[in-house]
């Protein structure tokens, strides 16, 4: 008791703290504290819809922009939000309908200029926006990538409420594509003085930014009690940032924070008995591999692929150092996503030292008898796993494994896409938006951005065609299982387990809930 | 001891009446040999370096052999400290960490000893241009964060080996200046004294009063910060090596058996405290080390 | 005096230029594509690549980059951040939460080092002196990372005497990662001012003084300890230095937004313009502590004069 009082006094004192602060600036009505929470982030890339490379950047910015369509928490089912209908034939050209009376924190009206600007805005060479690759379907992209072109040719505004959209090739999966917040709308404020904007965004999300972004501290929002969609429950929220997520849980633990949407996975023990049932574990769409240049001396067989994915004693490692919180991995698609298959890859992803013996022997061996599994240093846990991984693979294969730490990912990515590595790696992935084709095709396809193994394979990409061709979703998803079976078959990463993602919060809060892009969903967040 | 103190006066005679240079060195060794102190930590020296050179005399299993199934499993069963998050002996492990922490440790305090150890006394001793020109190097080099000569020393040195060679360079490279600045200044304190004076004024030679009078008799601040300074880099080691720019496994360290299991501390401390009593147990021995020779070398029997 | 402190300006633009264009050389030798550590997870697209490059001027050679930066300093213009901030704004941001860390590290070093210094100097191998040292020792063997998050749980989470992290807690903030921080090098202190007042006890004019009737504070504290500083004082001007640059571990436990952390993540993401900025600052501080200090060696000890 005599605990709780004082961290109720530490709570208050920081809120009071926060209270002076906004009251110099002049922005904050007094009485409101009741009704805010503070959520941990850390310090995100950029706060523009179309520029962060990180679930922090997404997490704010899915605040403060509504796209044209969300997923459903639970099943991941698209609901139409800005979005009255989404239409198409071919699967080619997109008839999209707006609901009226959306409007940007500014009092500007959401029409149909307000997504095409955006859009071509985000995709200009001059913008240089990291995400303008996801719009790379569009009709006239590359010409507006290049810098030649200020208007993509595919995009075509009929009336306020009514625009068009041609891809380039169909695409069965661009409805859920249009969930991803990069496709948020943007006010005409945001052309003037887009660094400016970026400090203070004005967005049509359930949340408008109080203040600048704080950098390195802070990012408050106040709620939208003009919002079209489903008003938000909390008056106020606080991204509070944090350089590690191991003082945030500490700063949980002293009721100076309410809600830590990652618990970093070495306090997970502890946090089970110290927090209760304020600590819960959510699946979520994001899955690790061990991936392998295809094209090197080590790894070219995919017998020797599938003789290391035997090898991998999943389950011991997901519960000894992951605590549960990872679930081996059955295939290449998280069973989140809707559509996925069951149990697609079977018995090659279940240890079988015998199998796996076996497999690497019909394969010839390994070229020297040793490999190398490279990592990136920066997320503490990587290097906890990926030595448990080694040692696996070294005793049951009897090969030598030697691990490789990275001080960050760019270095192994660049070693990787120059070529210049034959080491297996580290890898993870997170869909942009819930589809299988979204764990296949940006991965595995030739010339993809994320194809870091270099593979490919002509019966797999004709599959994923097939699948975008399909106007029925259900036959989208059966080209899309068989193009996972392809894949498994010629095994270029190794699937290892899907994430779970890891929540606290305090007892000032309720209704806390991650989706399966690891975003709180701070809408529903109850201030207590 | 204190018989030193109280009766300097006799040491004095002494060391006159047994003449020059070598009358000194031998009742440095005299008053050393007759300190407690310097047994305990000559013993623990001993064990410590015993333990890098031949780890198996020491360790009870094999420090690579590991079960994840008994993953922070506590003491017992002969494993006196319990067993780590991949399953491995704690006790074994921190026997063969010895190798590349106390390595590591000896052998930046060396380069940064020598170096800094130069560059200031000559700053602090010819002065002027020199120490001008010294001096300023001195600072452009300790204006260099540590992170990001590290970094750079990753791309020059690649990431062959065991990366012990990389650490000692960074570490090496950033520790140097500080030796440099503190020498400088005991130099500078000493040169002024009467007893340099009047050699000078004698007609020695100023390499031959630096040499003879003033580096003996600044010894003491560089010894200090040399010796704790070992402690410090051990440390610093793991923390170049979670960058991944240090040492790799399997070659095992004291600082990243404590950082990589500090974070689960409130679940299993023995792998955390193990690593660190071996580390507490060196720097205690150098420290007092340091310390007792030191407080024999004594510089004021020139004066 | 006033001729030396002049020459002693001088050289500090050259150790300005010389440093900057050092942290210049080293940026370029970085590993890893900065542009690709913007990206994050997927491989760079090359229309952002070129985009970014031409944007920040990293395709230009090593000498005009460095032409460009000098150009903007002399200017009061450091160039901007790649999330689009001013750096000259950003160190303005951070410079004071590290001057406060460092404020704090450095008053527990010169209080807790000193005293405990002078308490075993003066207690030569009794119970004060291995007190003292096993302080030391502790300090010295268990890593600060630890000390930290052992206090962090203890004085921040268990009995809420302190604020856990941030720096919203004002003054108090500062409390504990001051003294992680400078409990490092509490030990430093403390053994140099054992070691040399030990000495400085045994020299003439000391026993003089004492001879002389005067009471052993009055002696300890107006001759040896004076005597005694100079190394000490050439510590903590080092310190003054190390704490503002060096922090970049204690600022991420305590999530405090100093120098060290903005530091920490420009050699993350290789950004030149930042890194940069930054390192002159350091640069700055090293050069104005070691000045000051040098000066303070005259008013220490008379004897050293500058011509």
């Amino acid at each position: 008791m005599f605990l709780r009082v004082r961290g109720m006094v530490a709570v208050g004192a920081a809120s009071l703290m926060v209270v002076g602060s906004a009251a110099a600036c002049g922005s904050s009505q007094a009485g409101t504290k009741a009704q805010s929470f503070s959520a941990a982030i850390l310090e995100p890339s950029s706060l523009l819809p179309a520029n962060y490379s990180e679930i922090y950047g997404a997490q704010v910015v899915t605040a403060l922009f509504t796209p044209l369509v969300t997923f459903d928490i639970k099943t991941n089912q698209t609901h139409l939000e800005v979005a009255q209908s989404i239409e198409s034939t071919d699967n080619k050209v997109w008839k999209v309908k707006l609901k009226p009376g959306w409007k940007f924190h500014d009092g500007e009206a959401v029409t149909s200029k307000s997504f095409v600007d955006a859009w071509n805005f985000a995709a200009n060479k001059k913008s240089a926006q990291l995400n303008a690759y996801v719009f790379g379907d569009i009709k006239g992209y590359r010409d507006v990538s290049s810098g030649a072109e200020t208007k993509m040719s595919g995009l075509r505004v009929i009336d306020d409420g009514n625009f068009e959209i041609t891809l380039s090739r169909p695409s069965s999966q661009f409805r859920q594509l249009l969930g991803y917040p990069a496709f948020s709308p943007l006010p005409t404020v945001a052309y003037k003085d887009p660094k400016a904007f970026e400090q203070r965004p004005v967005g049509n999300g359930p949340f408008s930014i109080d203040g600048a972004w704080e950098h390195d501290q802070q990012i408050k929002l106040r709620r939208n009690d003009s919002y079209a969609g489903a008003k938000a429950k909390a008056r106020e929220v606080s991204f509070k940032i944090y350089q590690s997520f191991d003082t945030a849980y500490n700063d949980l633990l002293a009721g100076n924070l309410d809600v830590l949407p990652a618990v970093p996975t070495a306090r997970v023990g502890e946090a089970k008995g110290q927090l209760g049932d304020r600590f819960s574990e959510s699946p979520s769409g994001r899955m690790e591999y061990l991936g392998f240049r295809v094209d090197g001396d080590k790894f070219s067989s995919p017998g020797v692929r599938k003789a290391i994915s035997m090898a991998i004693d999943r389950p011991t490692i997901a519960k000894a150092i992951f605590r549960g919180t990872r679930i081996p991995a059955t295939g290449f698609v998280p069973p989140v996503v809707p559509g996925a298959p069951r149990d697609a890859c079977g018995k090659l992803c279940v240890h079988d030292p015998a199998e796996a013996k076996a497999a690497l022997a019909a394969a010839g061996g390994i070229p020297g008898n040793t490999i190398t599994i490279g990592y990136n240093s920066d997320a503490p846990e990587n290097k906890e796993w990926v030595e448990a991984a080694a040692r696996q693979i070294s005793e049951t294969l009897g090969v030598t494994v030697k691990t490789q730490a990275y001080p960050k990912l760019a270095m192994l990515l660049s070693g990787l896409s120059g070529g210049k590595v034959d080491t297996a790696f580290r890898t993870a992935w997170t869909f942009y938006f819930p589809s299988p084709e979204n764990y296949l095709k940006p991965l595995f396809t030739r010339g993809a951005g994320e194809n870091f193994s270099d593979y490919g394979n002509d019966r797999f990409e004709t599959l994923l065609r097939e699948g975008a061709a399909a106007t029925d979703p259900q036959a989208a998803n059966a080209k899309f299982a068989q193009a996972e079976q392809v894949l498994l078959n010629d095994m270029p990463y190794v699937p290892l387990w899907y994430q779970g993602v890891m929540v606290g919060h305090s007892e000032r809060v309720d209704q806390v809930s991650v989706d399966s892009f690891r975003r709180l969903r701070i809408e529903s967040v109850v201030v207590r | 001891m204190p018989e030193l103190v109280t009766a300097p006066e006799v040491v004095k005679q002494q060391t006159i009446a047994e003449g020059k240079r070598r009358g000194h060195w031998g009742a440095v060794w005299r008053r050393l040999s007759r300190s407690p102190l310097f047994y305990v930590s000559a013993v623990l020296l001993v064990v410590m370096v015993g333990m890098a050179l031949v780890p198996a005399l020491f360790a009870p299993a094999d420090p690579h052999e590991c079960d994840l199934g008994d993953t922070l499993a506590g003491a017992g069963g002969g494993q006196w400290l319990g067993r780590d998050l991949q399953g491995c002996d704690v006790f074994s492990r921190s026997v063969y960490g010895a190798r590349a922490s106390l390595g590591i440790g000896i052998a930046v305090s060396l380069v940064t000893g020598a170096l800094g150890g130069v560059v200031g006394a000559a700053a602090g001793y010819f002065g002027g241009p020199v120490d001008a020109v010294l001096s300023r190097i001195t600072e452009i080099f300790l204006a260099i964060p540590l992170l990001l000569g590290a970094s750079v020393l990753l791309t020059l040195f690649g990431s062959k080996g065991s990366g012990a060679l990389t650490v000692i360079v960074a570490l090496s490279v950033h520790g140097w200046p500080q030796v440099a600045r503190i020498t400088r200044s005991a130099v500078m304190e000493t040169k002024q004294q009467d007893y340099v004076l009047a050699a000078a004024a004698i007609g020695c030679s100023r390499v031959r009063a630096l040499t003879r009078h003033v580096v003996p008799n600044s010894l003491g601040p560089w010894l200090v910060v040399v010796t704790t300074n070992l402690g410090v880099f051990i440390t610093y080691e793991s923390i170049i090596s979670m960058l991944g720019i240090g040492l790799r496994p399997p070659t095992i360290s004291w600082g990243q058996m404590i950082h990589d299991a500090q974070a689960r501390f409130l679940e299993a401390i023995l792998p955390v405290l193990g690593p660190a009593l071996f580390l507490s147990v060196t720097v205690l021995a150098f420290i007092l080390l340091g310390d007792v020779v030191r407080d024999a070398i004594d510089p004021r029997i020139h004066s | 005096m006033s001729r030396y402190i002049a020459s002693r300006v001088l050289q500090a633009v050259l150790v300005l230029v010389g440093a900057t264009f050092v942290i210049f050389v080293i940026t370029f030798a970085l590993p890893g594509d900065p542009v690709q550590a913007l990206a994050g997870e997927r491989a760079a697209d090359p229309a952002f690549a070129e985009a970014i490059r031409a944007r920040y001027h990293l395709d230009e050679p090593l000498v005009q980059q460095y032409g460009r930066f000098l150009f903007g300093l002399v200017q009061g213009d450091l160039g901007q951040t790649y999330s689009g901030q001013d750096v000259a704004a950003l160190i303005g941001q951070r410079i004071g939460v590290s001057a406060q860390l460092a404020a704090f590290a450095l008053a527990f070093q010169i209080v807790i080092g000193v005293s405990g210094g002078v308490l075993s100097a003066l207690r030569r191998n009794g119970a004060a002196d291995a007190g003292v040292r096993i302080l030391t020792l502790a300090g010295l063997s268990v890593p600060f990372f630890v000390t930290a998050f052992v206090l962090q749980l203890v004085l921040g989470v268990k009995f809420g005497l302190l604020p856990v992290a941030g720096v919203e807690g004002g003054p108090l903030s500062y409390v504990m990662p001051g003294f992680v921080l400078g409990s490092l090098s509490t030990a430093y202190v403390a053994r140099l001012t054992r070691g040399q007042l030990v000495e400085t006890l045994r020299a003439d004019y000391v026993r003089m003084a004492t001879a002389k009737g005067l009471t052993r504070v009055r002696v300890v504290a107006h001759h040896a300890l004076r005597n005694s500083l100079i190394p000490v004082v050439t510590f903590l001007g080092l310190e003054v230095g190390a704490l503002l640059s060096g922090a970049v571990i204690t600022e991420s436990i305590f999530n405090l937004p100093g120098m060290g952390q903005a530091m920490a993540r420009a050699v993350y993401l290789g950004e030149r313009t930042t890194l940069v900025g930054v390192v002159t600052v350091f640069v700055l501080v090293y050069v104005v502590a070691n000045l000051v200090v040098d000066l303070l060696y005259a008013v220490l000890d008379p004897r050293i004069r500058y011509a």
